[in-house]
């Protein structure tokens, strides 16, 4: 239970440097579920030691760069759907079952040597850490859940916590811009049983996934091209936590962009991917210096003889029922054919870049990478990294307004959208048919 | 399509540690023996759902298609496999037993361990969760094996007590 009250502390304080960058009230950022995301970006770039300095001096410009002109308000968020989901995740014996939860935890077990020690122990090649050079964030997130304590059933709930808390942040940012989903379009969503796998599973794939969507989320809450304060704390923590966390930070920002185009002020969308590339080169500068190989991510030319092959085994993992019934064929259609306008066409940007780093990454990265794709043990984890935007875009398409009575003459006057519809409410989206003033931040 | 039980490869705590999280049910390892089957549904679904979204009539068609067809996996996730809600109390036993075991033959941080050889299979990741970080030995330390694809092992010494080998012997 120790975990729930390192939760507890890193939440308030998050929740004091959200308050001091956002010009919220304490007593408001106290109450965003994801408070304590701030707090693991802070303590992730201090971890890095003298690099992390210079990184926070980036962090506190960067904040300065996109400061609101005034506080923000937050939208409701959806409590009912996340307390189910968080019991079904937590009612379980506190014991990982699957290979690499042992790994990630392993080295979760060295912050109990004190603050900083996975950081250190990922940059000495003496001590062997596997698999050498990634990124130490996730398991040291891990460590200062569990305040130090160094017993399995204490990283398991907390990194169980931490799971559902990437969870929370892609709710709360994607709470303003779909206010109440249609049950069925979350059904649809939800009816992928690797997912629920994975939520049941302390793996770091399906959180990288969930901020990846976060982050899009808050860069579509930007008002007048300034992103929340959160999309920098979520853009550096996706960034740390995996080697594809960046992948997803450049995906969700170019999605930003690309559904903001005219905006004269859009180049401040790009800031948070900025500060992760910072980020990510100071780890990459770091791992350097200390000779340490990241042999795994290390990208180099395509190998394109094996295109084919990379085709097939898409296809034949996102077709197998048992894992994913038919959500991907769905989400398929979907992107062939769903609405294609505000948070939607931003989801289908997002699934679509997500889905060119998969490929980049099998094609361009080593031969090992490929055997593991061709084993089995690789496609469906990227996949369900690929599953939180993908079953976004699928809720948003399958409850925006149907296309034959929306638009239609006959519809009732005053009511463009019915009421199981989501409603639509993104300051930075332009939508289609409607009067400019409704674009406005609420 | 659910697959019987008694043959489940997942049903057992071993090919949830190895393979758990890289599918549902095996298919990507057994090389995807159900694809014919799985390739079909997965065409005409997507071949119904452009349909459907073009009039969006009967409004139940998709979800309950979705909801069907990720009826083998939930019945996998639910009750089958290893880690199932009313079997993963099993499971957790099993690893934490094993995890015990190994753990009392040198202690991290406080036991030098040198690990001579550790085979590709169940107790890697545990050994991994064991002794987290494995920096070079000067003096003299526990020098261990680990071997076999087997969880609920035991751990013994040889004649001079120098070397430790948990699981299958070599």
């Amino acid at each position: 239970m120790i975990a729930l009250l390192g939760l507890a502390v890193l939440h308030v304080t998050g929740a004091v440097i959200l308050s001091l960058a956002s010009r919220r009230p304490l007593r408001v950022t106290v109450r965003q579920p994801s408070a304590a995301i701030p707090a693991i970006g802070v303590l992730g770039l201090a971890s890095l030691g003298a690099a992390g300095v210079s990184l926070l001096a980036a962090l506190g410009l960067s904040a300065w760069l996109v400061r609101p002109a005034q506080a923000q308000p937050l939208a409701r968020f959806p409590w009912r759907l996340f307390s189910v989901g968080a019991l079904l995740v937590l009612a379980r014996p506190w014991v990982p079952t699957q290979w690499d939860e042992y790994v990630w935890l392993g080295k979760a077990r060295l912050e109990s040597l004190g603050f900083g020690a996975g950081v250190r122990a990922a940059l000495d090649a003496t001590q062997h850490l596997v698999p050498p050079g990634y990124p130490a964030l996730w398991p040291s997130a891990v460590g200062w859940v569990s305040l130090g304590r160094d017993a399995l059933a204490t990283h398991t709930l907390a990194a169980t916590l931490l799971v559902l808390l990437c969870a929370a942040v892609a709710l709360e940012a994607w709470a303003p811009l779909v206010t109440r989903p249609r049950p069925l379009a979350l059904a649809v969503a939800l009816a992928a049983p690797l997912a629920w796998v994975h939520l049941r599973s302390t793996y770091v794939d399906l959180p990288v996934g969930l901020m990846g969507l976060a982050l899009l989320g808050q860069l579509l809450a930007s008002v007048e091209g300034r992103p929340p304060i959160e999309a920098l704390f979520t853009a550096v923590v996706l960034a740390g936590f995996k080697d594809e966390g960046l992948a997803h930070v450049l995906a969700a920002s170019a999605a930003g962009w690309l559904v903001s185009l005219r905006r004269r002020d859009a180049w401040r969308l790009a800031v948070p991917a900025a500060l992760a590339l910072l980020s990510v080169g100071a780890w990459r500068l770091l791992l350097h210096g200390a000779g340490v190989v990241d042999s795994d991510h290390a990208l180099g030319l395509p190998y394109w003889p094996w295109l084919p092959k990379l085709g097939a085994l898409v296809w034949l993992h996102a077709t197998d029922v048992f894992s994913w019934g038919v959500f991907w064929a769905v989400a398929v259609a979907v992107l062939l054919r769903g609405a294609s306008d505000g948070p939607a066409r931003a989801a289908r940007w997002l699934v679509v870049l997500d889905f060119a780093f998969v490929v980049v990454e099998l094609l361009c990265g080593p031969e090992r990478v490929r055997a593991f794709a061709e084993n089995g043990t690789l496609v469906n984890r990227l996949l369900v990294q690929l599953w939180p935007a993908a079953a976004a875009l699928v809720v948003l398409a399958l409850g925006a307004p149907d296309a034959p009575t929306a638009t239609s003459p006959a519809a009732p006057a005053g009511r463009a959208t019915p009421r199981s519809e989501p409603r639509l409410r993104a300051p930075m989206v332009r939508r289609r048919r409607r009067p400019a003033a409704a674009g406005a931040a609420p | 399509m659910a697959p019987p039980a008694d043959s489940f490869a997942f049903a057992r705590a071993e090919a949830i540690l190895l393979d758990g999280a890289n599918s549902v049910s095996g298919q990507p390892r057994a090389q995807f023996p159900a694809r014919v089957g799985s390739s079909t549904l997965a065409v005409v679904v997507l071949v119904l759902a452009l349909a459907w979204l073009r009039r969006r009539r009967p409004a139940w068609l998709l979800p309950a298609l979705a909801l069907l067809a990720a009826v083998p996996g939930a019945v996998c996730v639910s009750a089958l496999r290893g880690d199932a809600p009313l079997r993963r109390s099993d499971t957790a036993a099993a690893l934490v037993a094993t995890l015990s075991t190994l753990q009392r033959e040198a202690p991290w941080p406080g036991t030098p361990v040198a690990i001579d050889h550790e085979d590709d299979d169940v107790l890697f990741p545990l050994g991994r969760y064991a002794w987290p970080s494995r920096p070079p030995v000067e003096r003299p330390a526990v020098r261990l094996e680990l071997r076999g694809g087997a969880l609920n092992v035991a751990c013994v010494r040889d004649a001079s007590h120098a070397q430790v080998v948990c699981g299958a012997s070599p």
